[in-house]
């Protein structure tokens, strides 16, 4: 996940289309698209400080020109050639030697892009964008943390368009997968053993739910056995963090190290609780235990008619300031046994209204106003030759 | 492994002699029960042992149930409380909270897999919390 901005020129409808895809999937923004080199040198500037990553494609000779041009112009910007090499395979040895960076061969092969990308950044000296890392930690078991992790994570990819990777920490037996009735090839326990693993494997091993979503679930074909190491955990963490925008971490109440150390890993945790005994006093505890305090105390299941255990009092018993509630709404197990999110299934229920809440108060606001980038339209490139010729006449 | 200390602080024996049921079978040192009727008792009592949890009534006839678990927060804030009441009502959840209860049970829904469930829960609980709090004052102790 790299933030450069992107600068296309050249390529055919097909293959820009192929690159804004590309591009999202590696969080890089489509600044500005040109359909030739004479347009781009016309309304680009050369300044050295501007991160700007050119992708051009090349086919013929004269194409080989434009990028020799390109990079002679923009000296300190990295270049990427798009080329087929299947029509002729003398076009990458003359990209590299026109200037380009890297070379990416059309059609696109899958993680190839990500990898130029990679290889750019370490020349270029980028410091891959980190997720922020939020965990939904349960203060006592049955809160229903998974449904709150869950349905968070599939709103802040739907309904803000932001790359969201849902993890689940349950190291023995999981039920996000069942939540969302899939059966995933891969789980955490899957990884957990394997050391060679890197950003590139983990990518393939995540399960895409819907475009800008995807889980890792934890185990849940049978019980697993055996010892976690929580720093491999931490590991496939941080791992995971470079693969979207948001990870949501499903942290379940095991009180073990792990646990604690996810707690104090991530960039924000939230506490669920439930108006009950057990998970208030389990809210307490850990708020004393770490030294770090929980962004929001979420009740769930929150029902104002339970007497003695109302908002007031439940804020001066957690003593946090920051407490949201999700109503109790039989919906929810039913979205749960159906297998399909909230958002799916009941997209005016009030714990999802809820859980809308929490999204704003959880997700960073330069994530929550990011400009999506958009296709570039007619209007766009009318617009665009307009102001090159305005700029180009006397 | 080491058996469960229980401390079960009950005034009626007919529910003294079921948690014994429930936790204690032949074969089996999973649990260690040692019962006292009244507060004072189960203070001194707290004092003497080294209990892993207490299971405490809340409406004891020599003694407040309530008192008798503010004084052991007072003693030891981390060890592992349940309280159990004939009726359990969210009013008396509330109190129970605020004095520093760990889980609250209702006598007349009270199973052994309800009891031994929630014995489990806050005992990993103040295990980890325990652990994670050394763990603090080791690394401010070692700066």
């Amino acid at each position: 996940m790299y933030c450069m901005n992107i600068v296309t020129i050249g390529c055919e409808p097909r293959v820009l289309a192929e690159v804004r895809r590309e591009a999202l999937d590696n969080l890089a923004i489509v600044d500005a698209e040109f359909v030739d080199l004479s347009e781009a040198l016309n309304s680009l500037e050369a300044d050295p400080d501007e991160s700007r990553l050119f992708i051009i494609q090349v086919g013929t000779n004269t194409e080989l020109g434009h990028l020799k041009r390109l990079s002679s112009t923009f000296v300190g910007h990295p270049v990427i050639a798009l080329v087929d090499a299947d029509k002729d395979s003398s076009m990458v040895v003359g990209a590299m030697r026109a200037g380009a960076t890297q070379v990416v061969l059309l059609p696109f092969q899958s993680g190839d892009f990500g990898g130029a990308l990679d290889c750019i950044a370490i020349q270029f000296g980028l410091v891959p964008a980190r997720a922020k890392t939020i965990a939904v930690a349960g203060a006592a078991g049955g809160c229903g943390t998974t449904t709150i992790a869950l349905n968070l994570a599939y709103e802040v990819a739907c309904a803000k368009q932001i790359k969201c990777i849902l993890m689940e920490l349950s190291m023995r037996m999981g039920v996000l997968a069942s939540l969302l009735d899939v059966e995933p090839r891969y789980t955490t326990s899957d990884l957990l053993f394997d050391r060679n693993v890197d950003s590139a494997a983990m990518k393939q091993v995540l399960t895409s739910i819907i475009d800008g979503f995807s889980i890792l679930p934890g185990p849940y074909q049978s019980i697993e056995p055996g010892i976690i190491e929580s720093e491999r955990v931490l590991a496939l963490i941080e791992l995971t963090s470079r693969l979207a925008e948001v990870v949501i971490l499903d942290v379940p109440c095991t009180f073990d190290e792990l646990y604690f150390k996810t707690l104090a890993a991530a960039d924000k945790f939230v506490l669920v609780t439930e108006q009950k005994v057990s998970s208030i006093r389990g809210v307490q505890m850990v708020c004393e235990a770490l030294p770090n305090t929980p962004e929001l105390v979420i009740v769930n299941f929150y029902d104002p008619k339970v007497q003695g255990l109302g908002s007031d009092r439940l804020k001066a018993l957690v003593k946090c300031p920051n407490m949201a509630m999700v109503a109790y709404d039989p919906l929810v197990r039913n979205a749960g046994d159906i297998g399909k999110p909230l958002r799916l299934v009941a997209p005016r229920s009030r714990a999802l209204a809820d859980v809308r809440k929490l999204m704003e108060k959880l997700i960073p606001e330069e994530l929550l106003s990011k400009k999506i980038p958009k296709p570039s339209t007619l209007l766009g490139r009318l617009s665009r030759a307009f102001t090159t010729s305005s700029k180009a006449s006397p | 492994m080491s058996s469960t200390k229980v401390l079960h602080v009950e005034d009626d024996r007919i529910q003294r002699a079921l948690v014994v049921h429930y936790l204690v079978t032949p074969n089996d040192n999973k649990y260690e029960v040692t019962s006292v009727e009244s507060e004072d008792e189960a203070i001194e009592m707290f004092r003497q042992g080294s209990f892993d949890l207490v299971l405490l009534d809340y409406q004891l006839s020599q003694g407040d149930g309530l008192n008798c678990l503010r004084q052991l927060r007072k003693l030891d804030p981390i060890v592992p409380v349940i309280a159990v009441s004939g009726v359990a009502t969210p009013t008396i959840a509330g109190e129970l909270i605020e004095a520093g209860a760990d889980d609250y049970l209702s006598k007349t829904s009270m199973d052994e897999n309800i009891l031994t469930e929630s014995i489990r829960a806050v005992i990993a609980r103040a295990e980890g919390v325990r652990t994670t709090i050394r763990a603090k004052l080791r690394a401010v102790q070692a700066r």
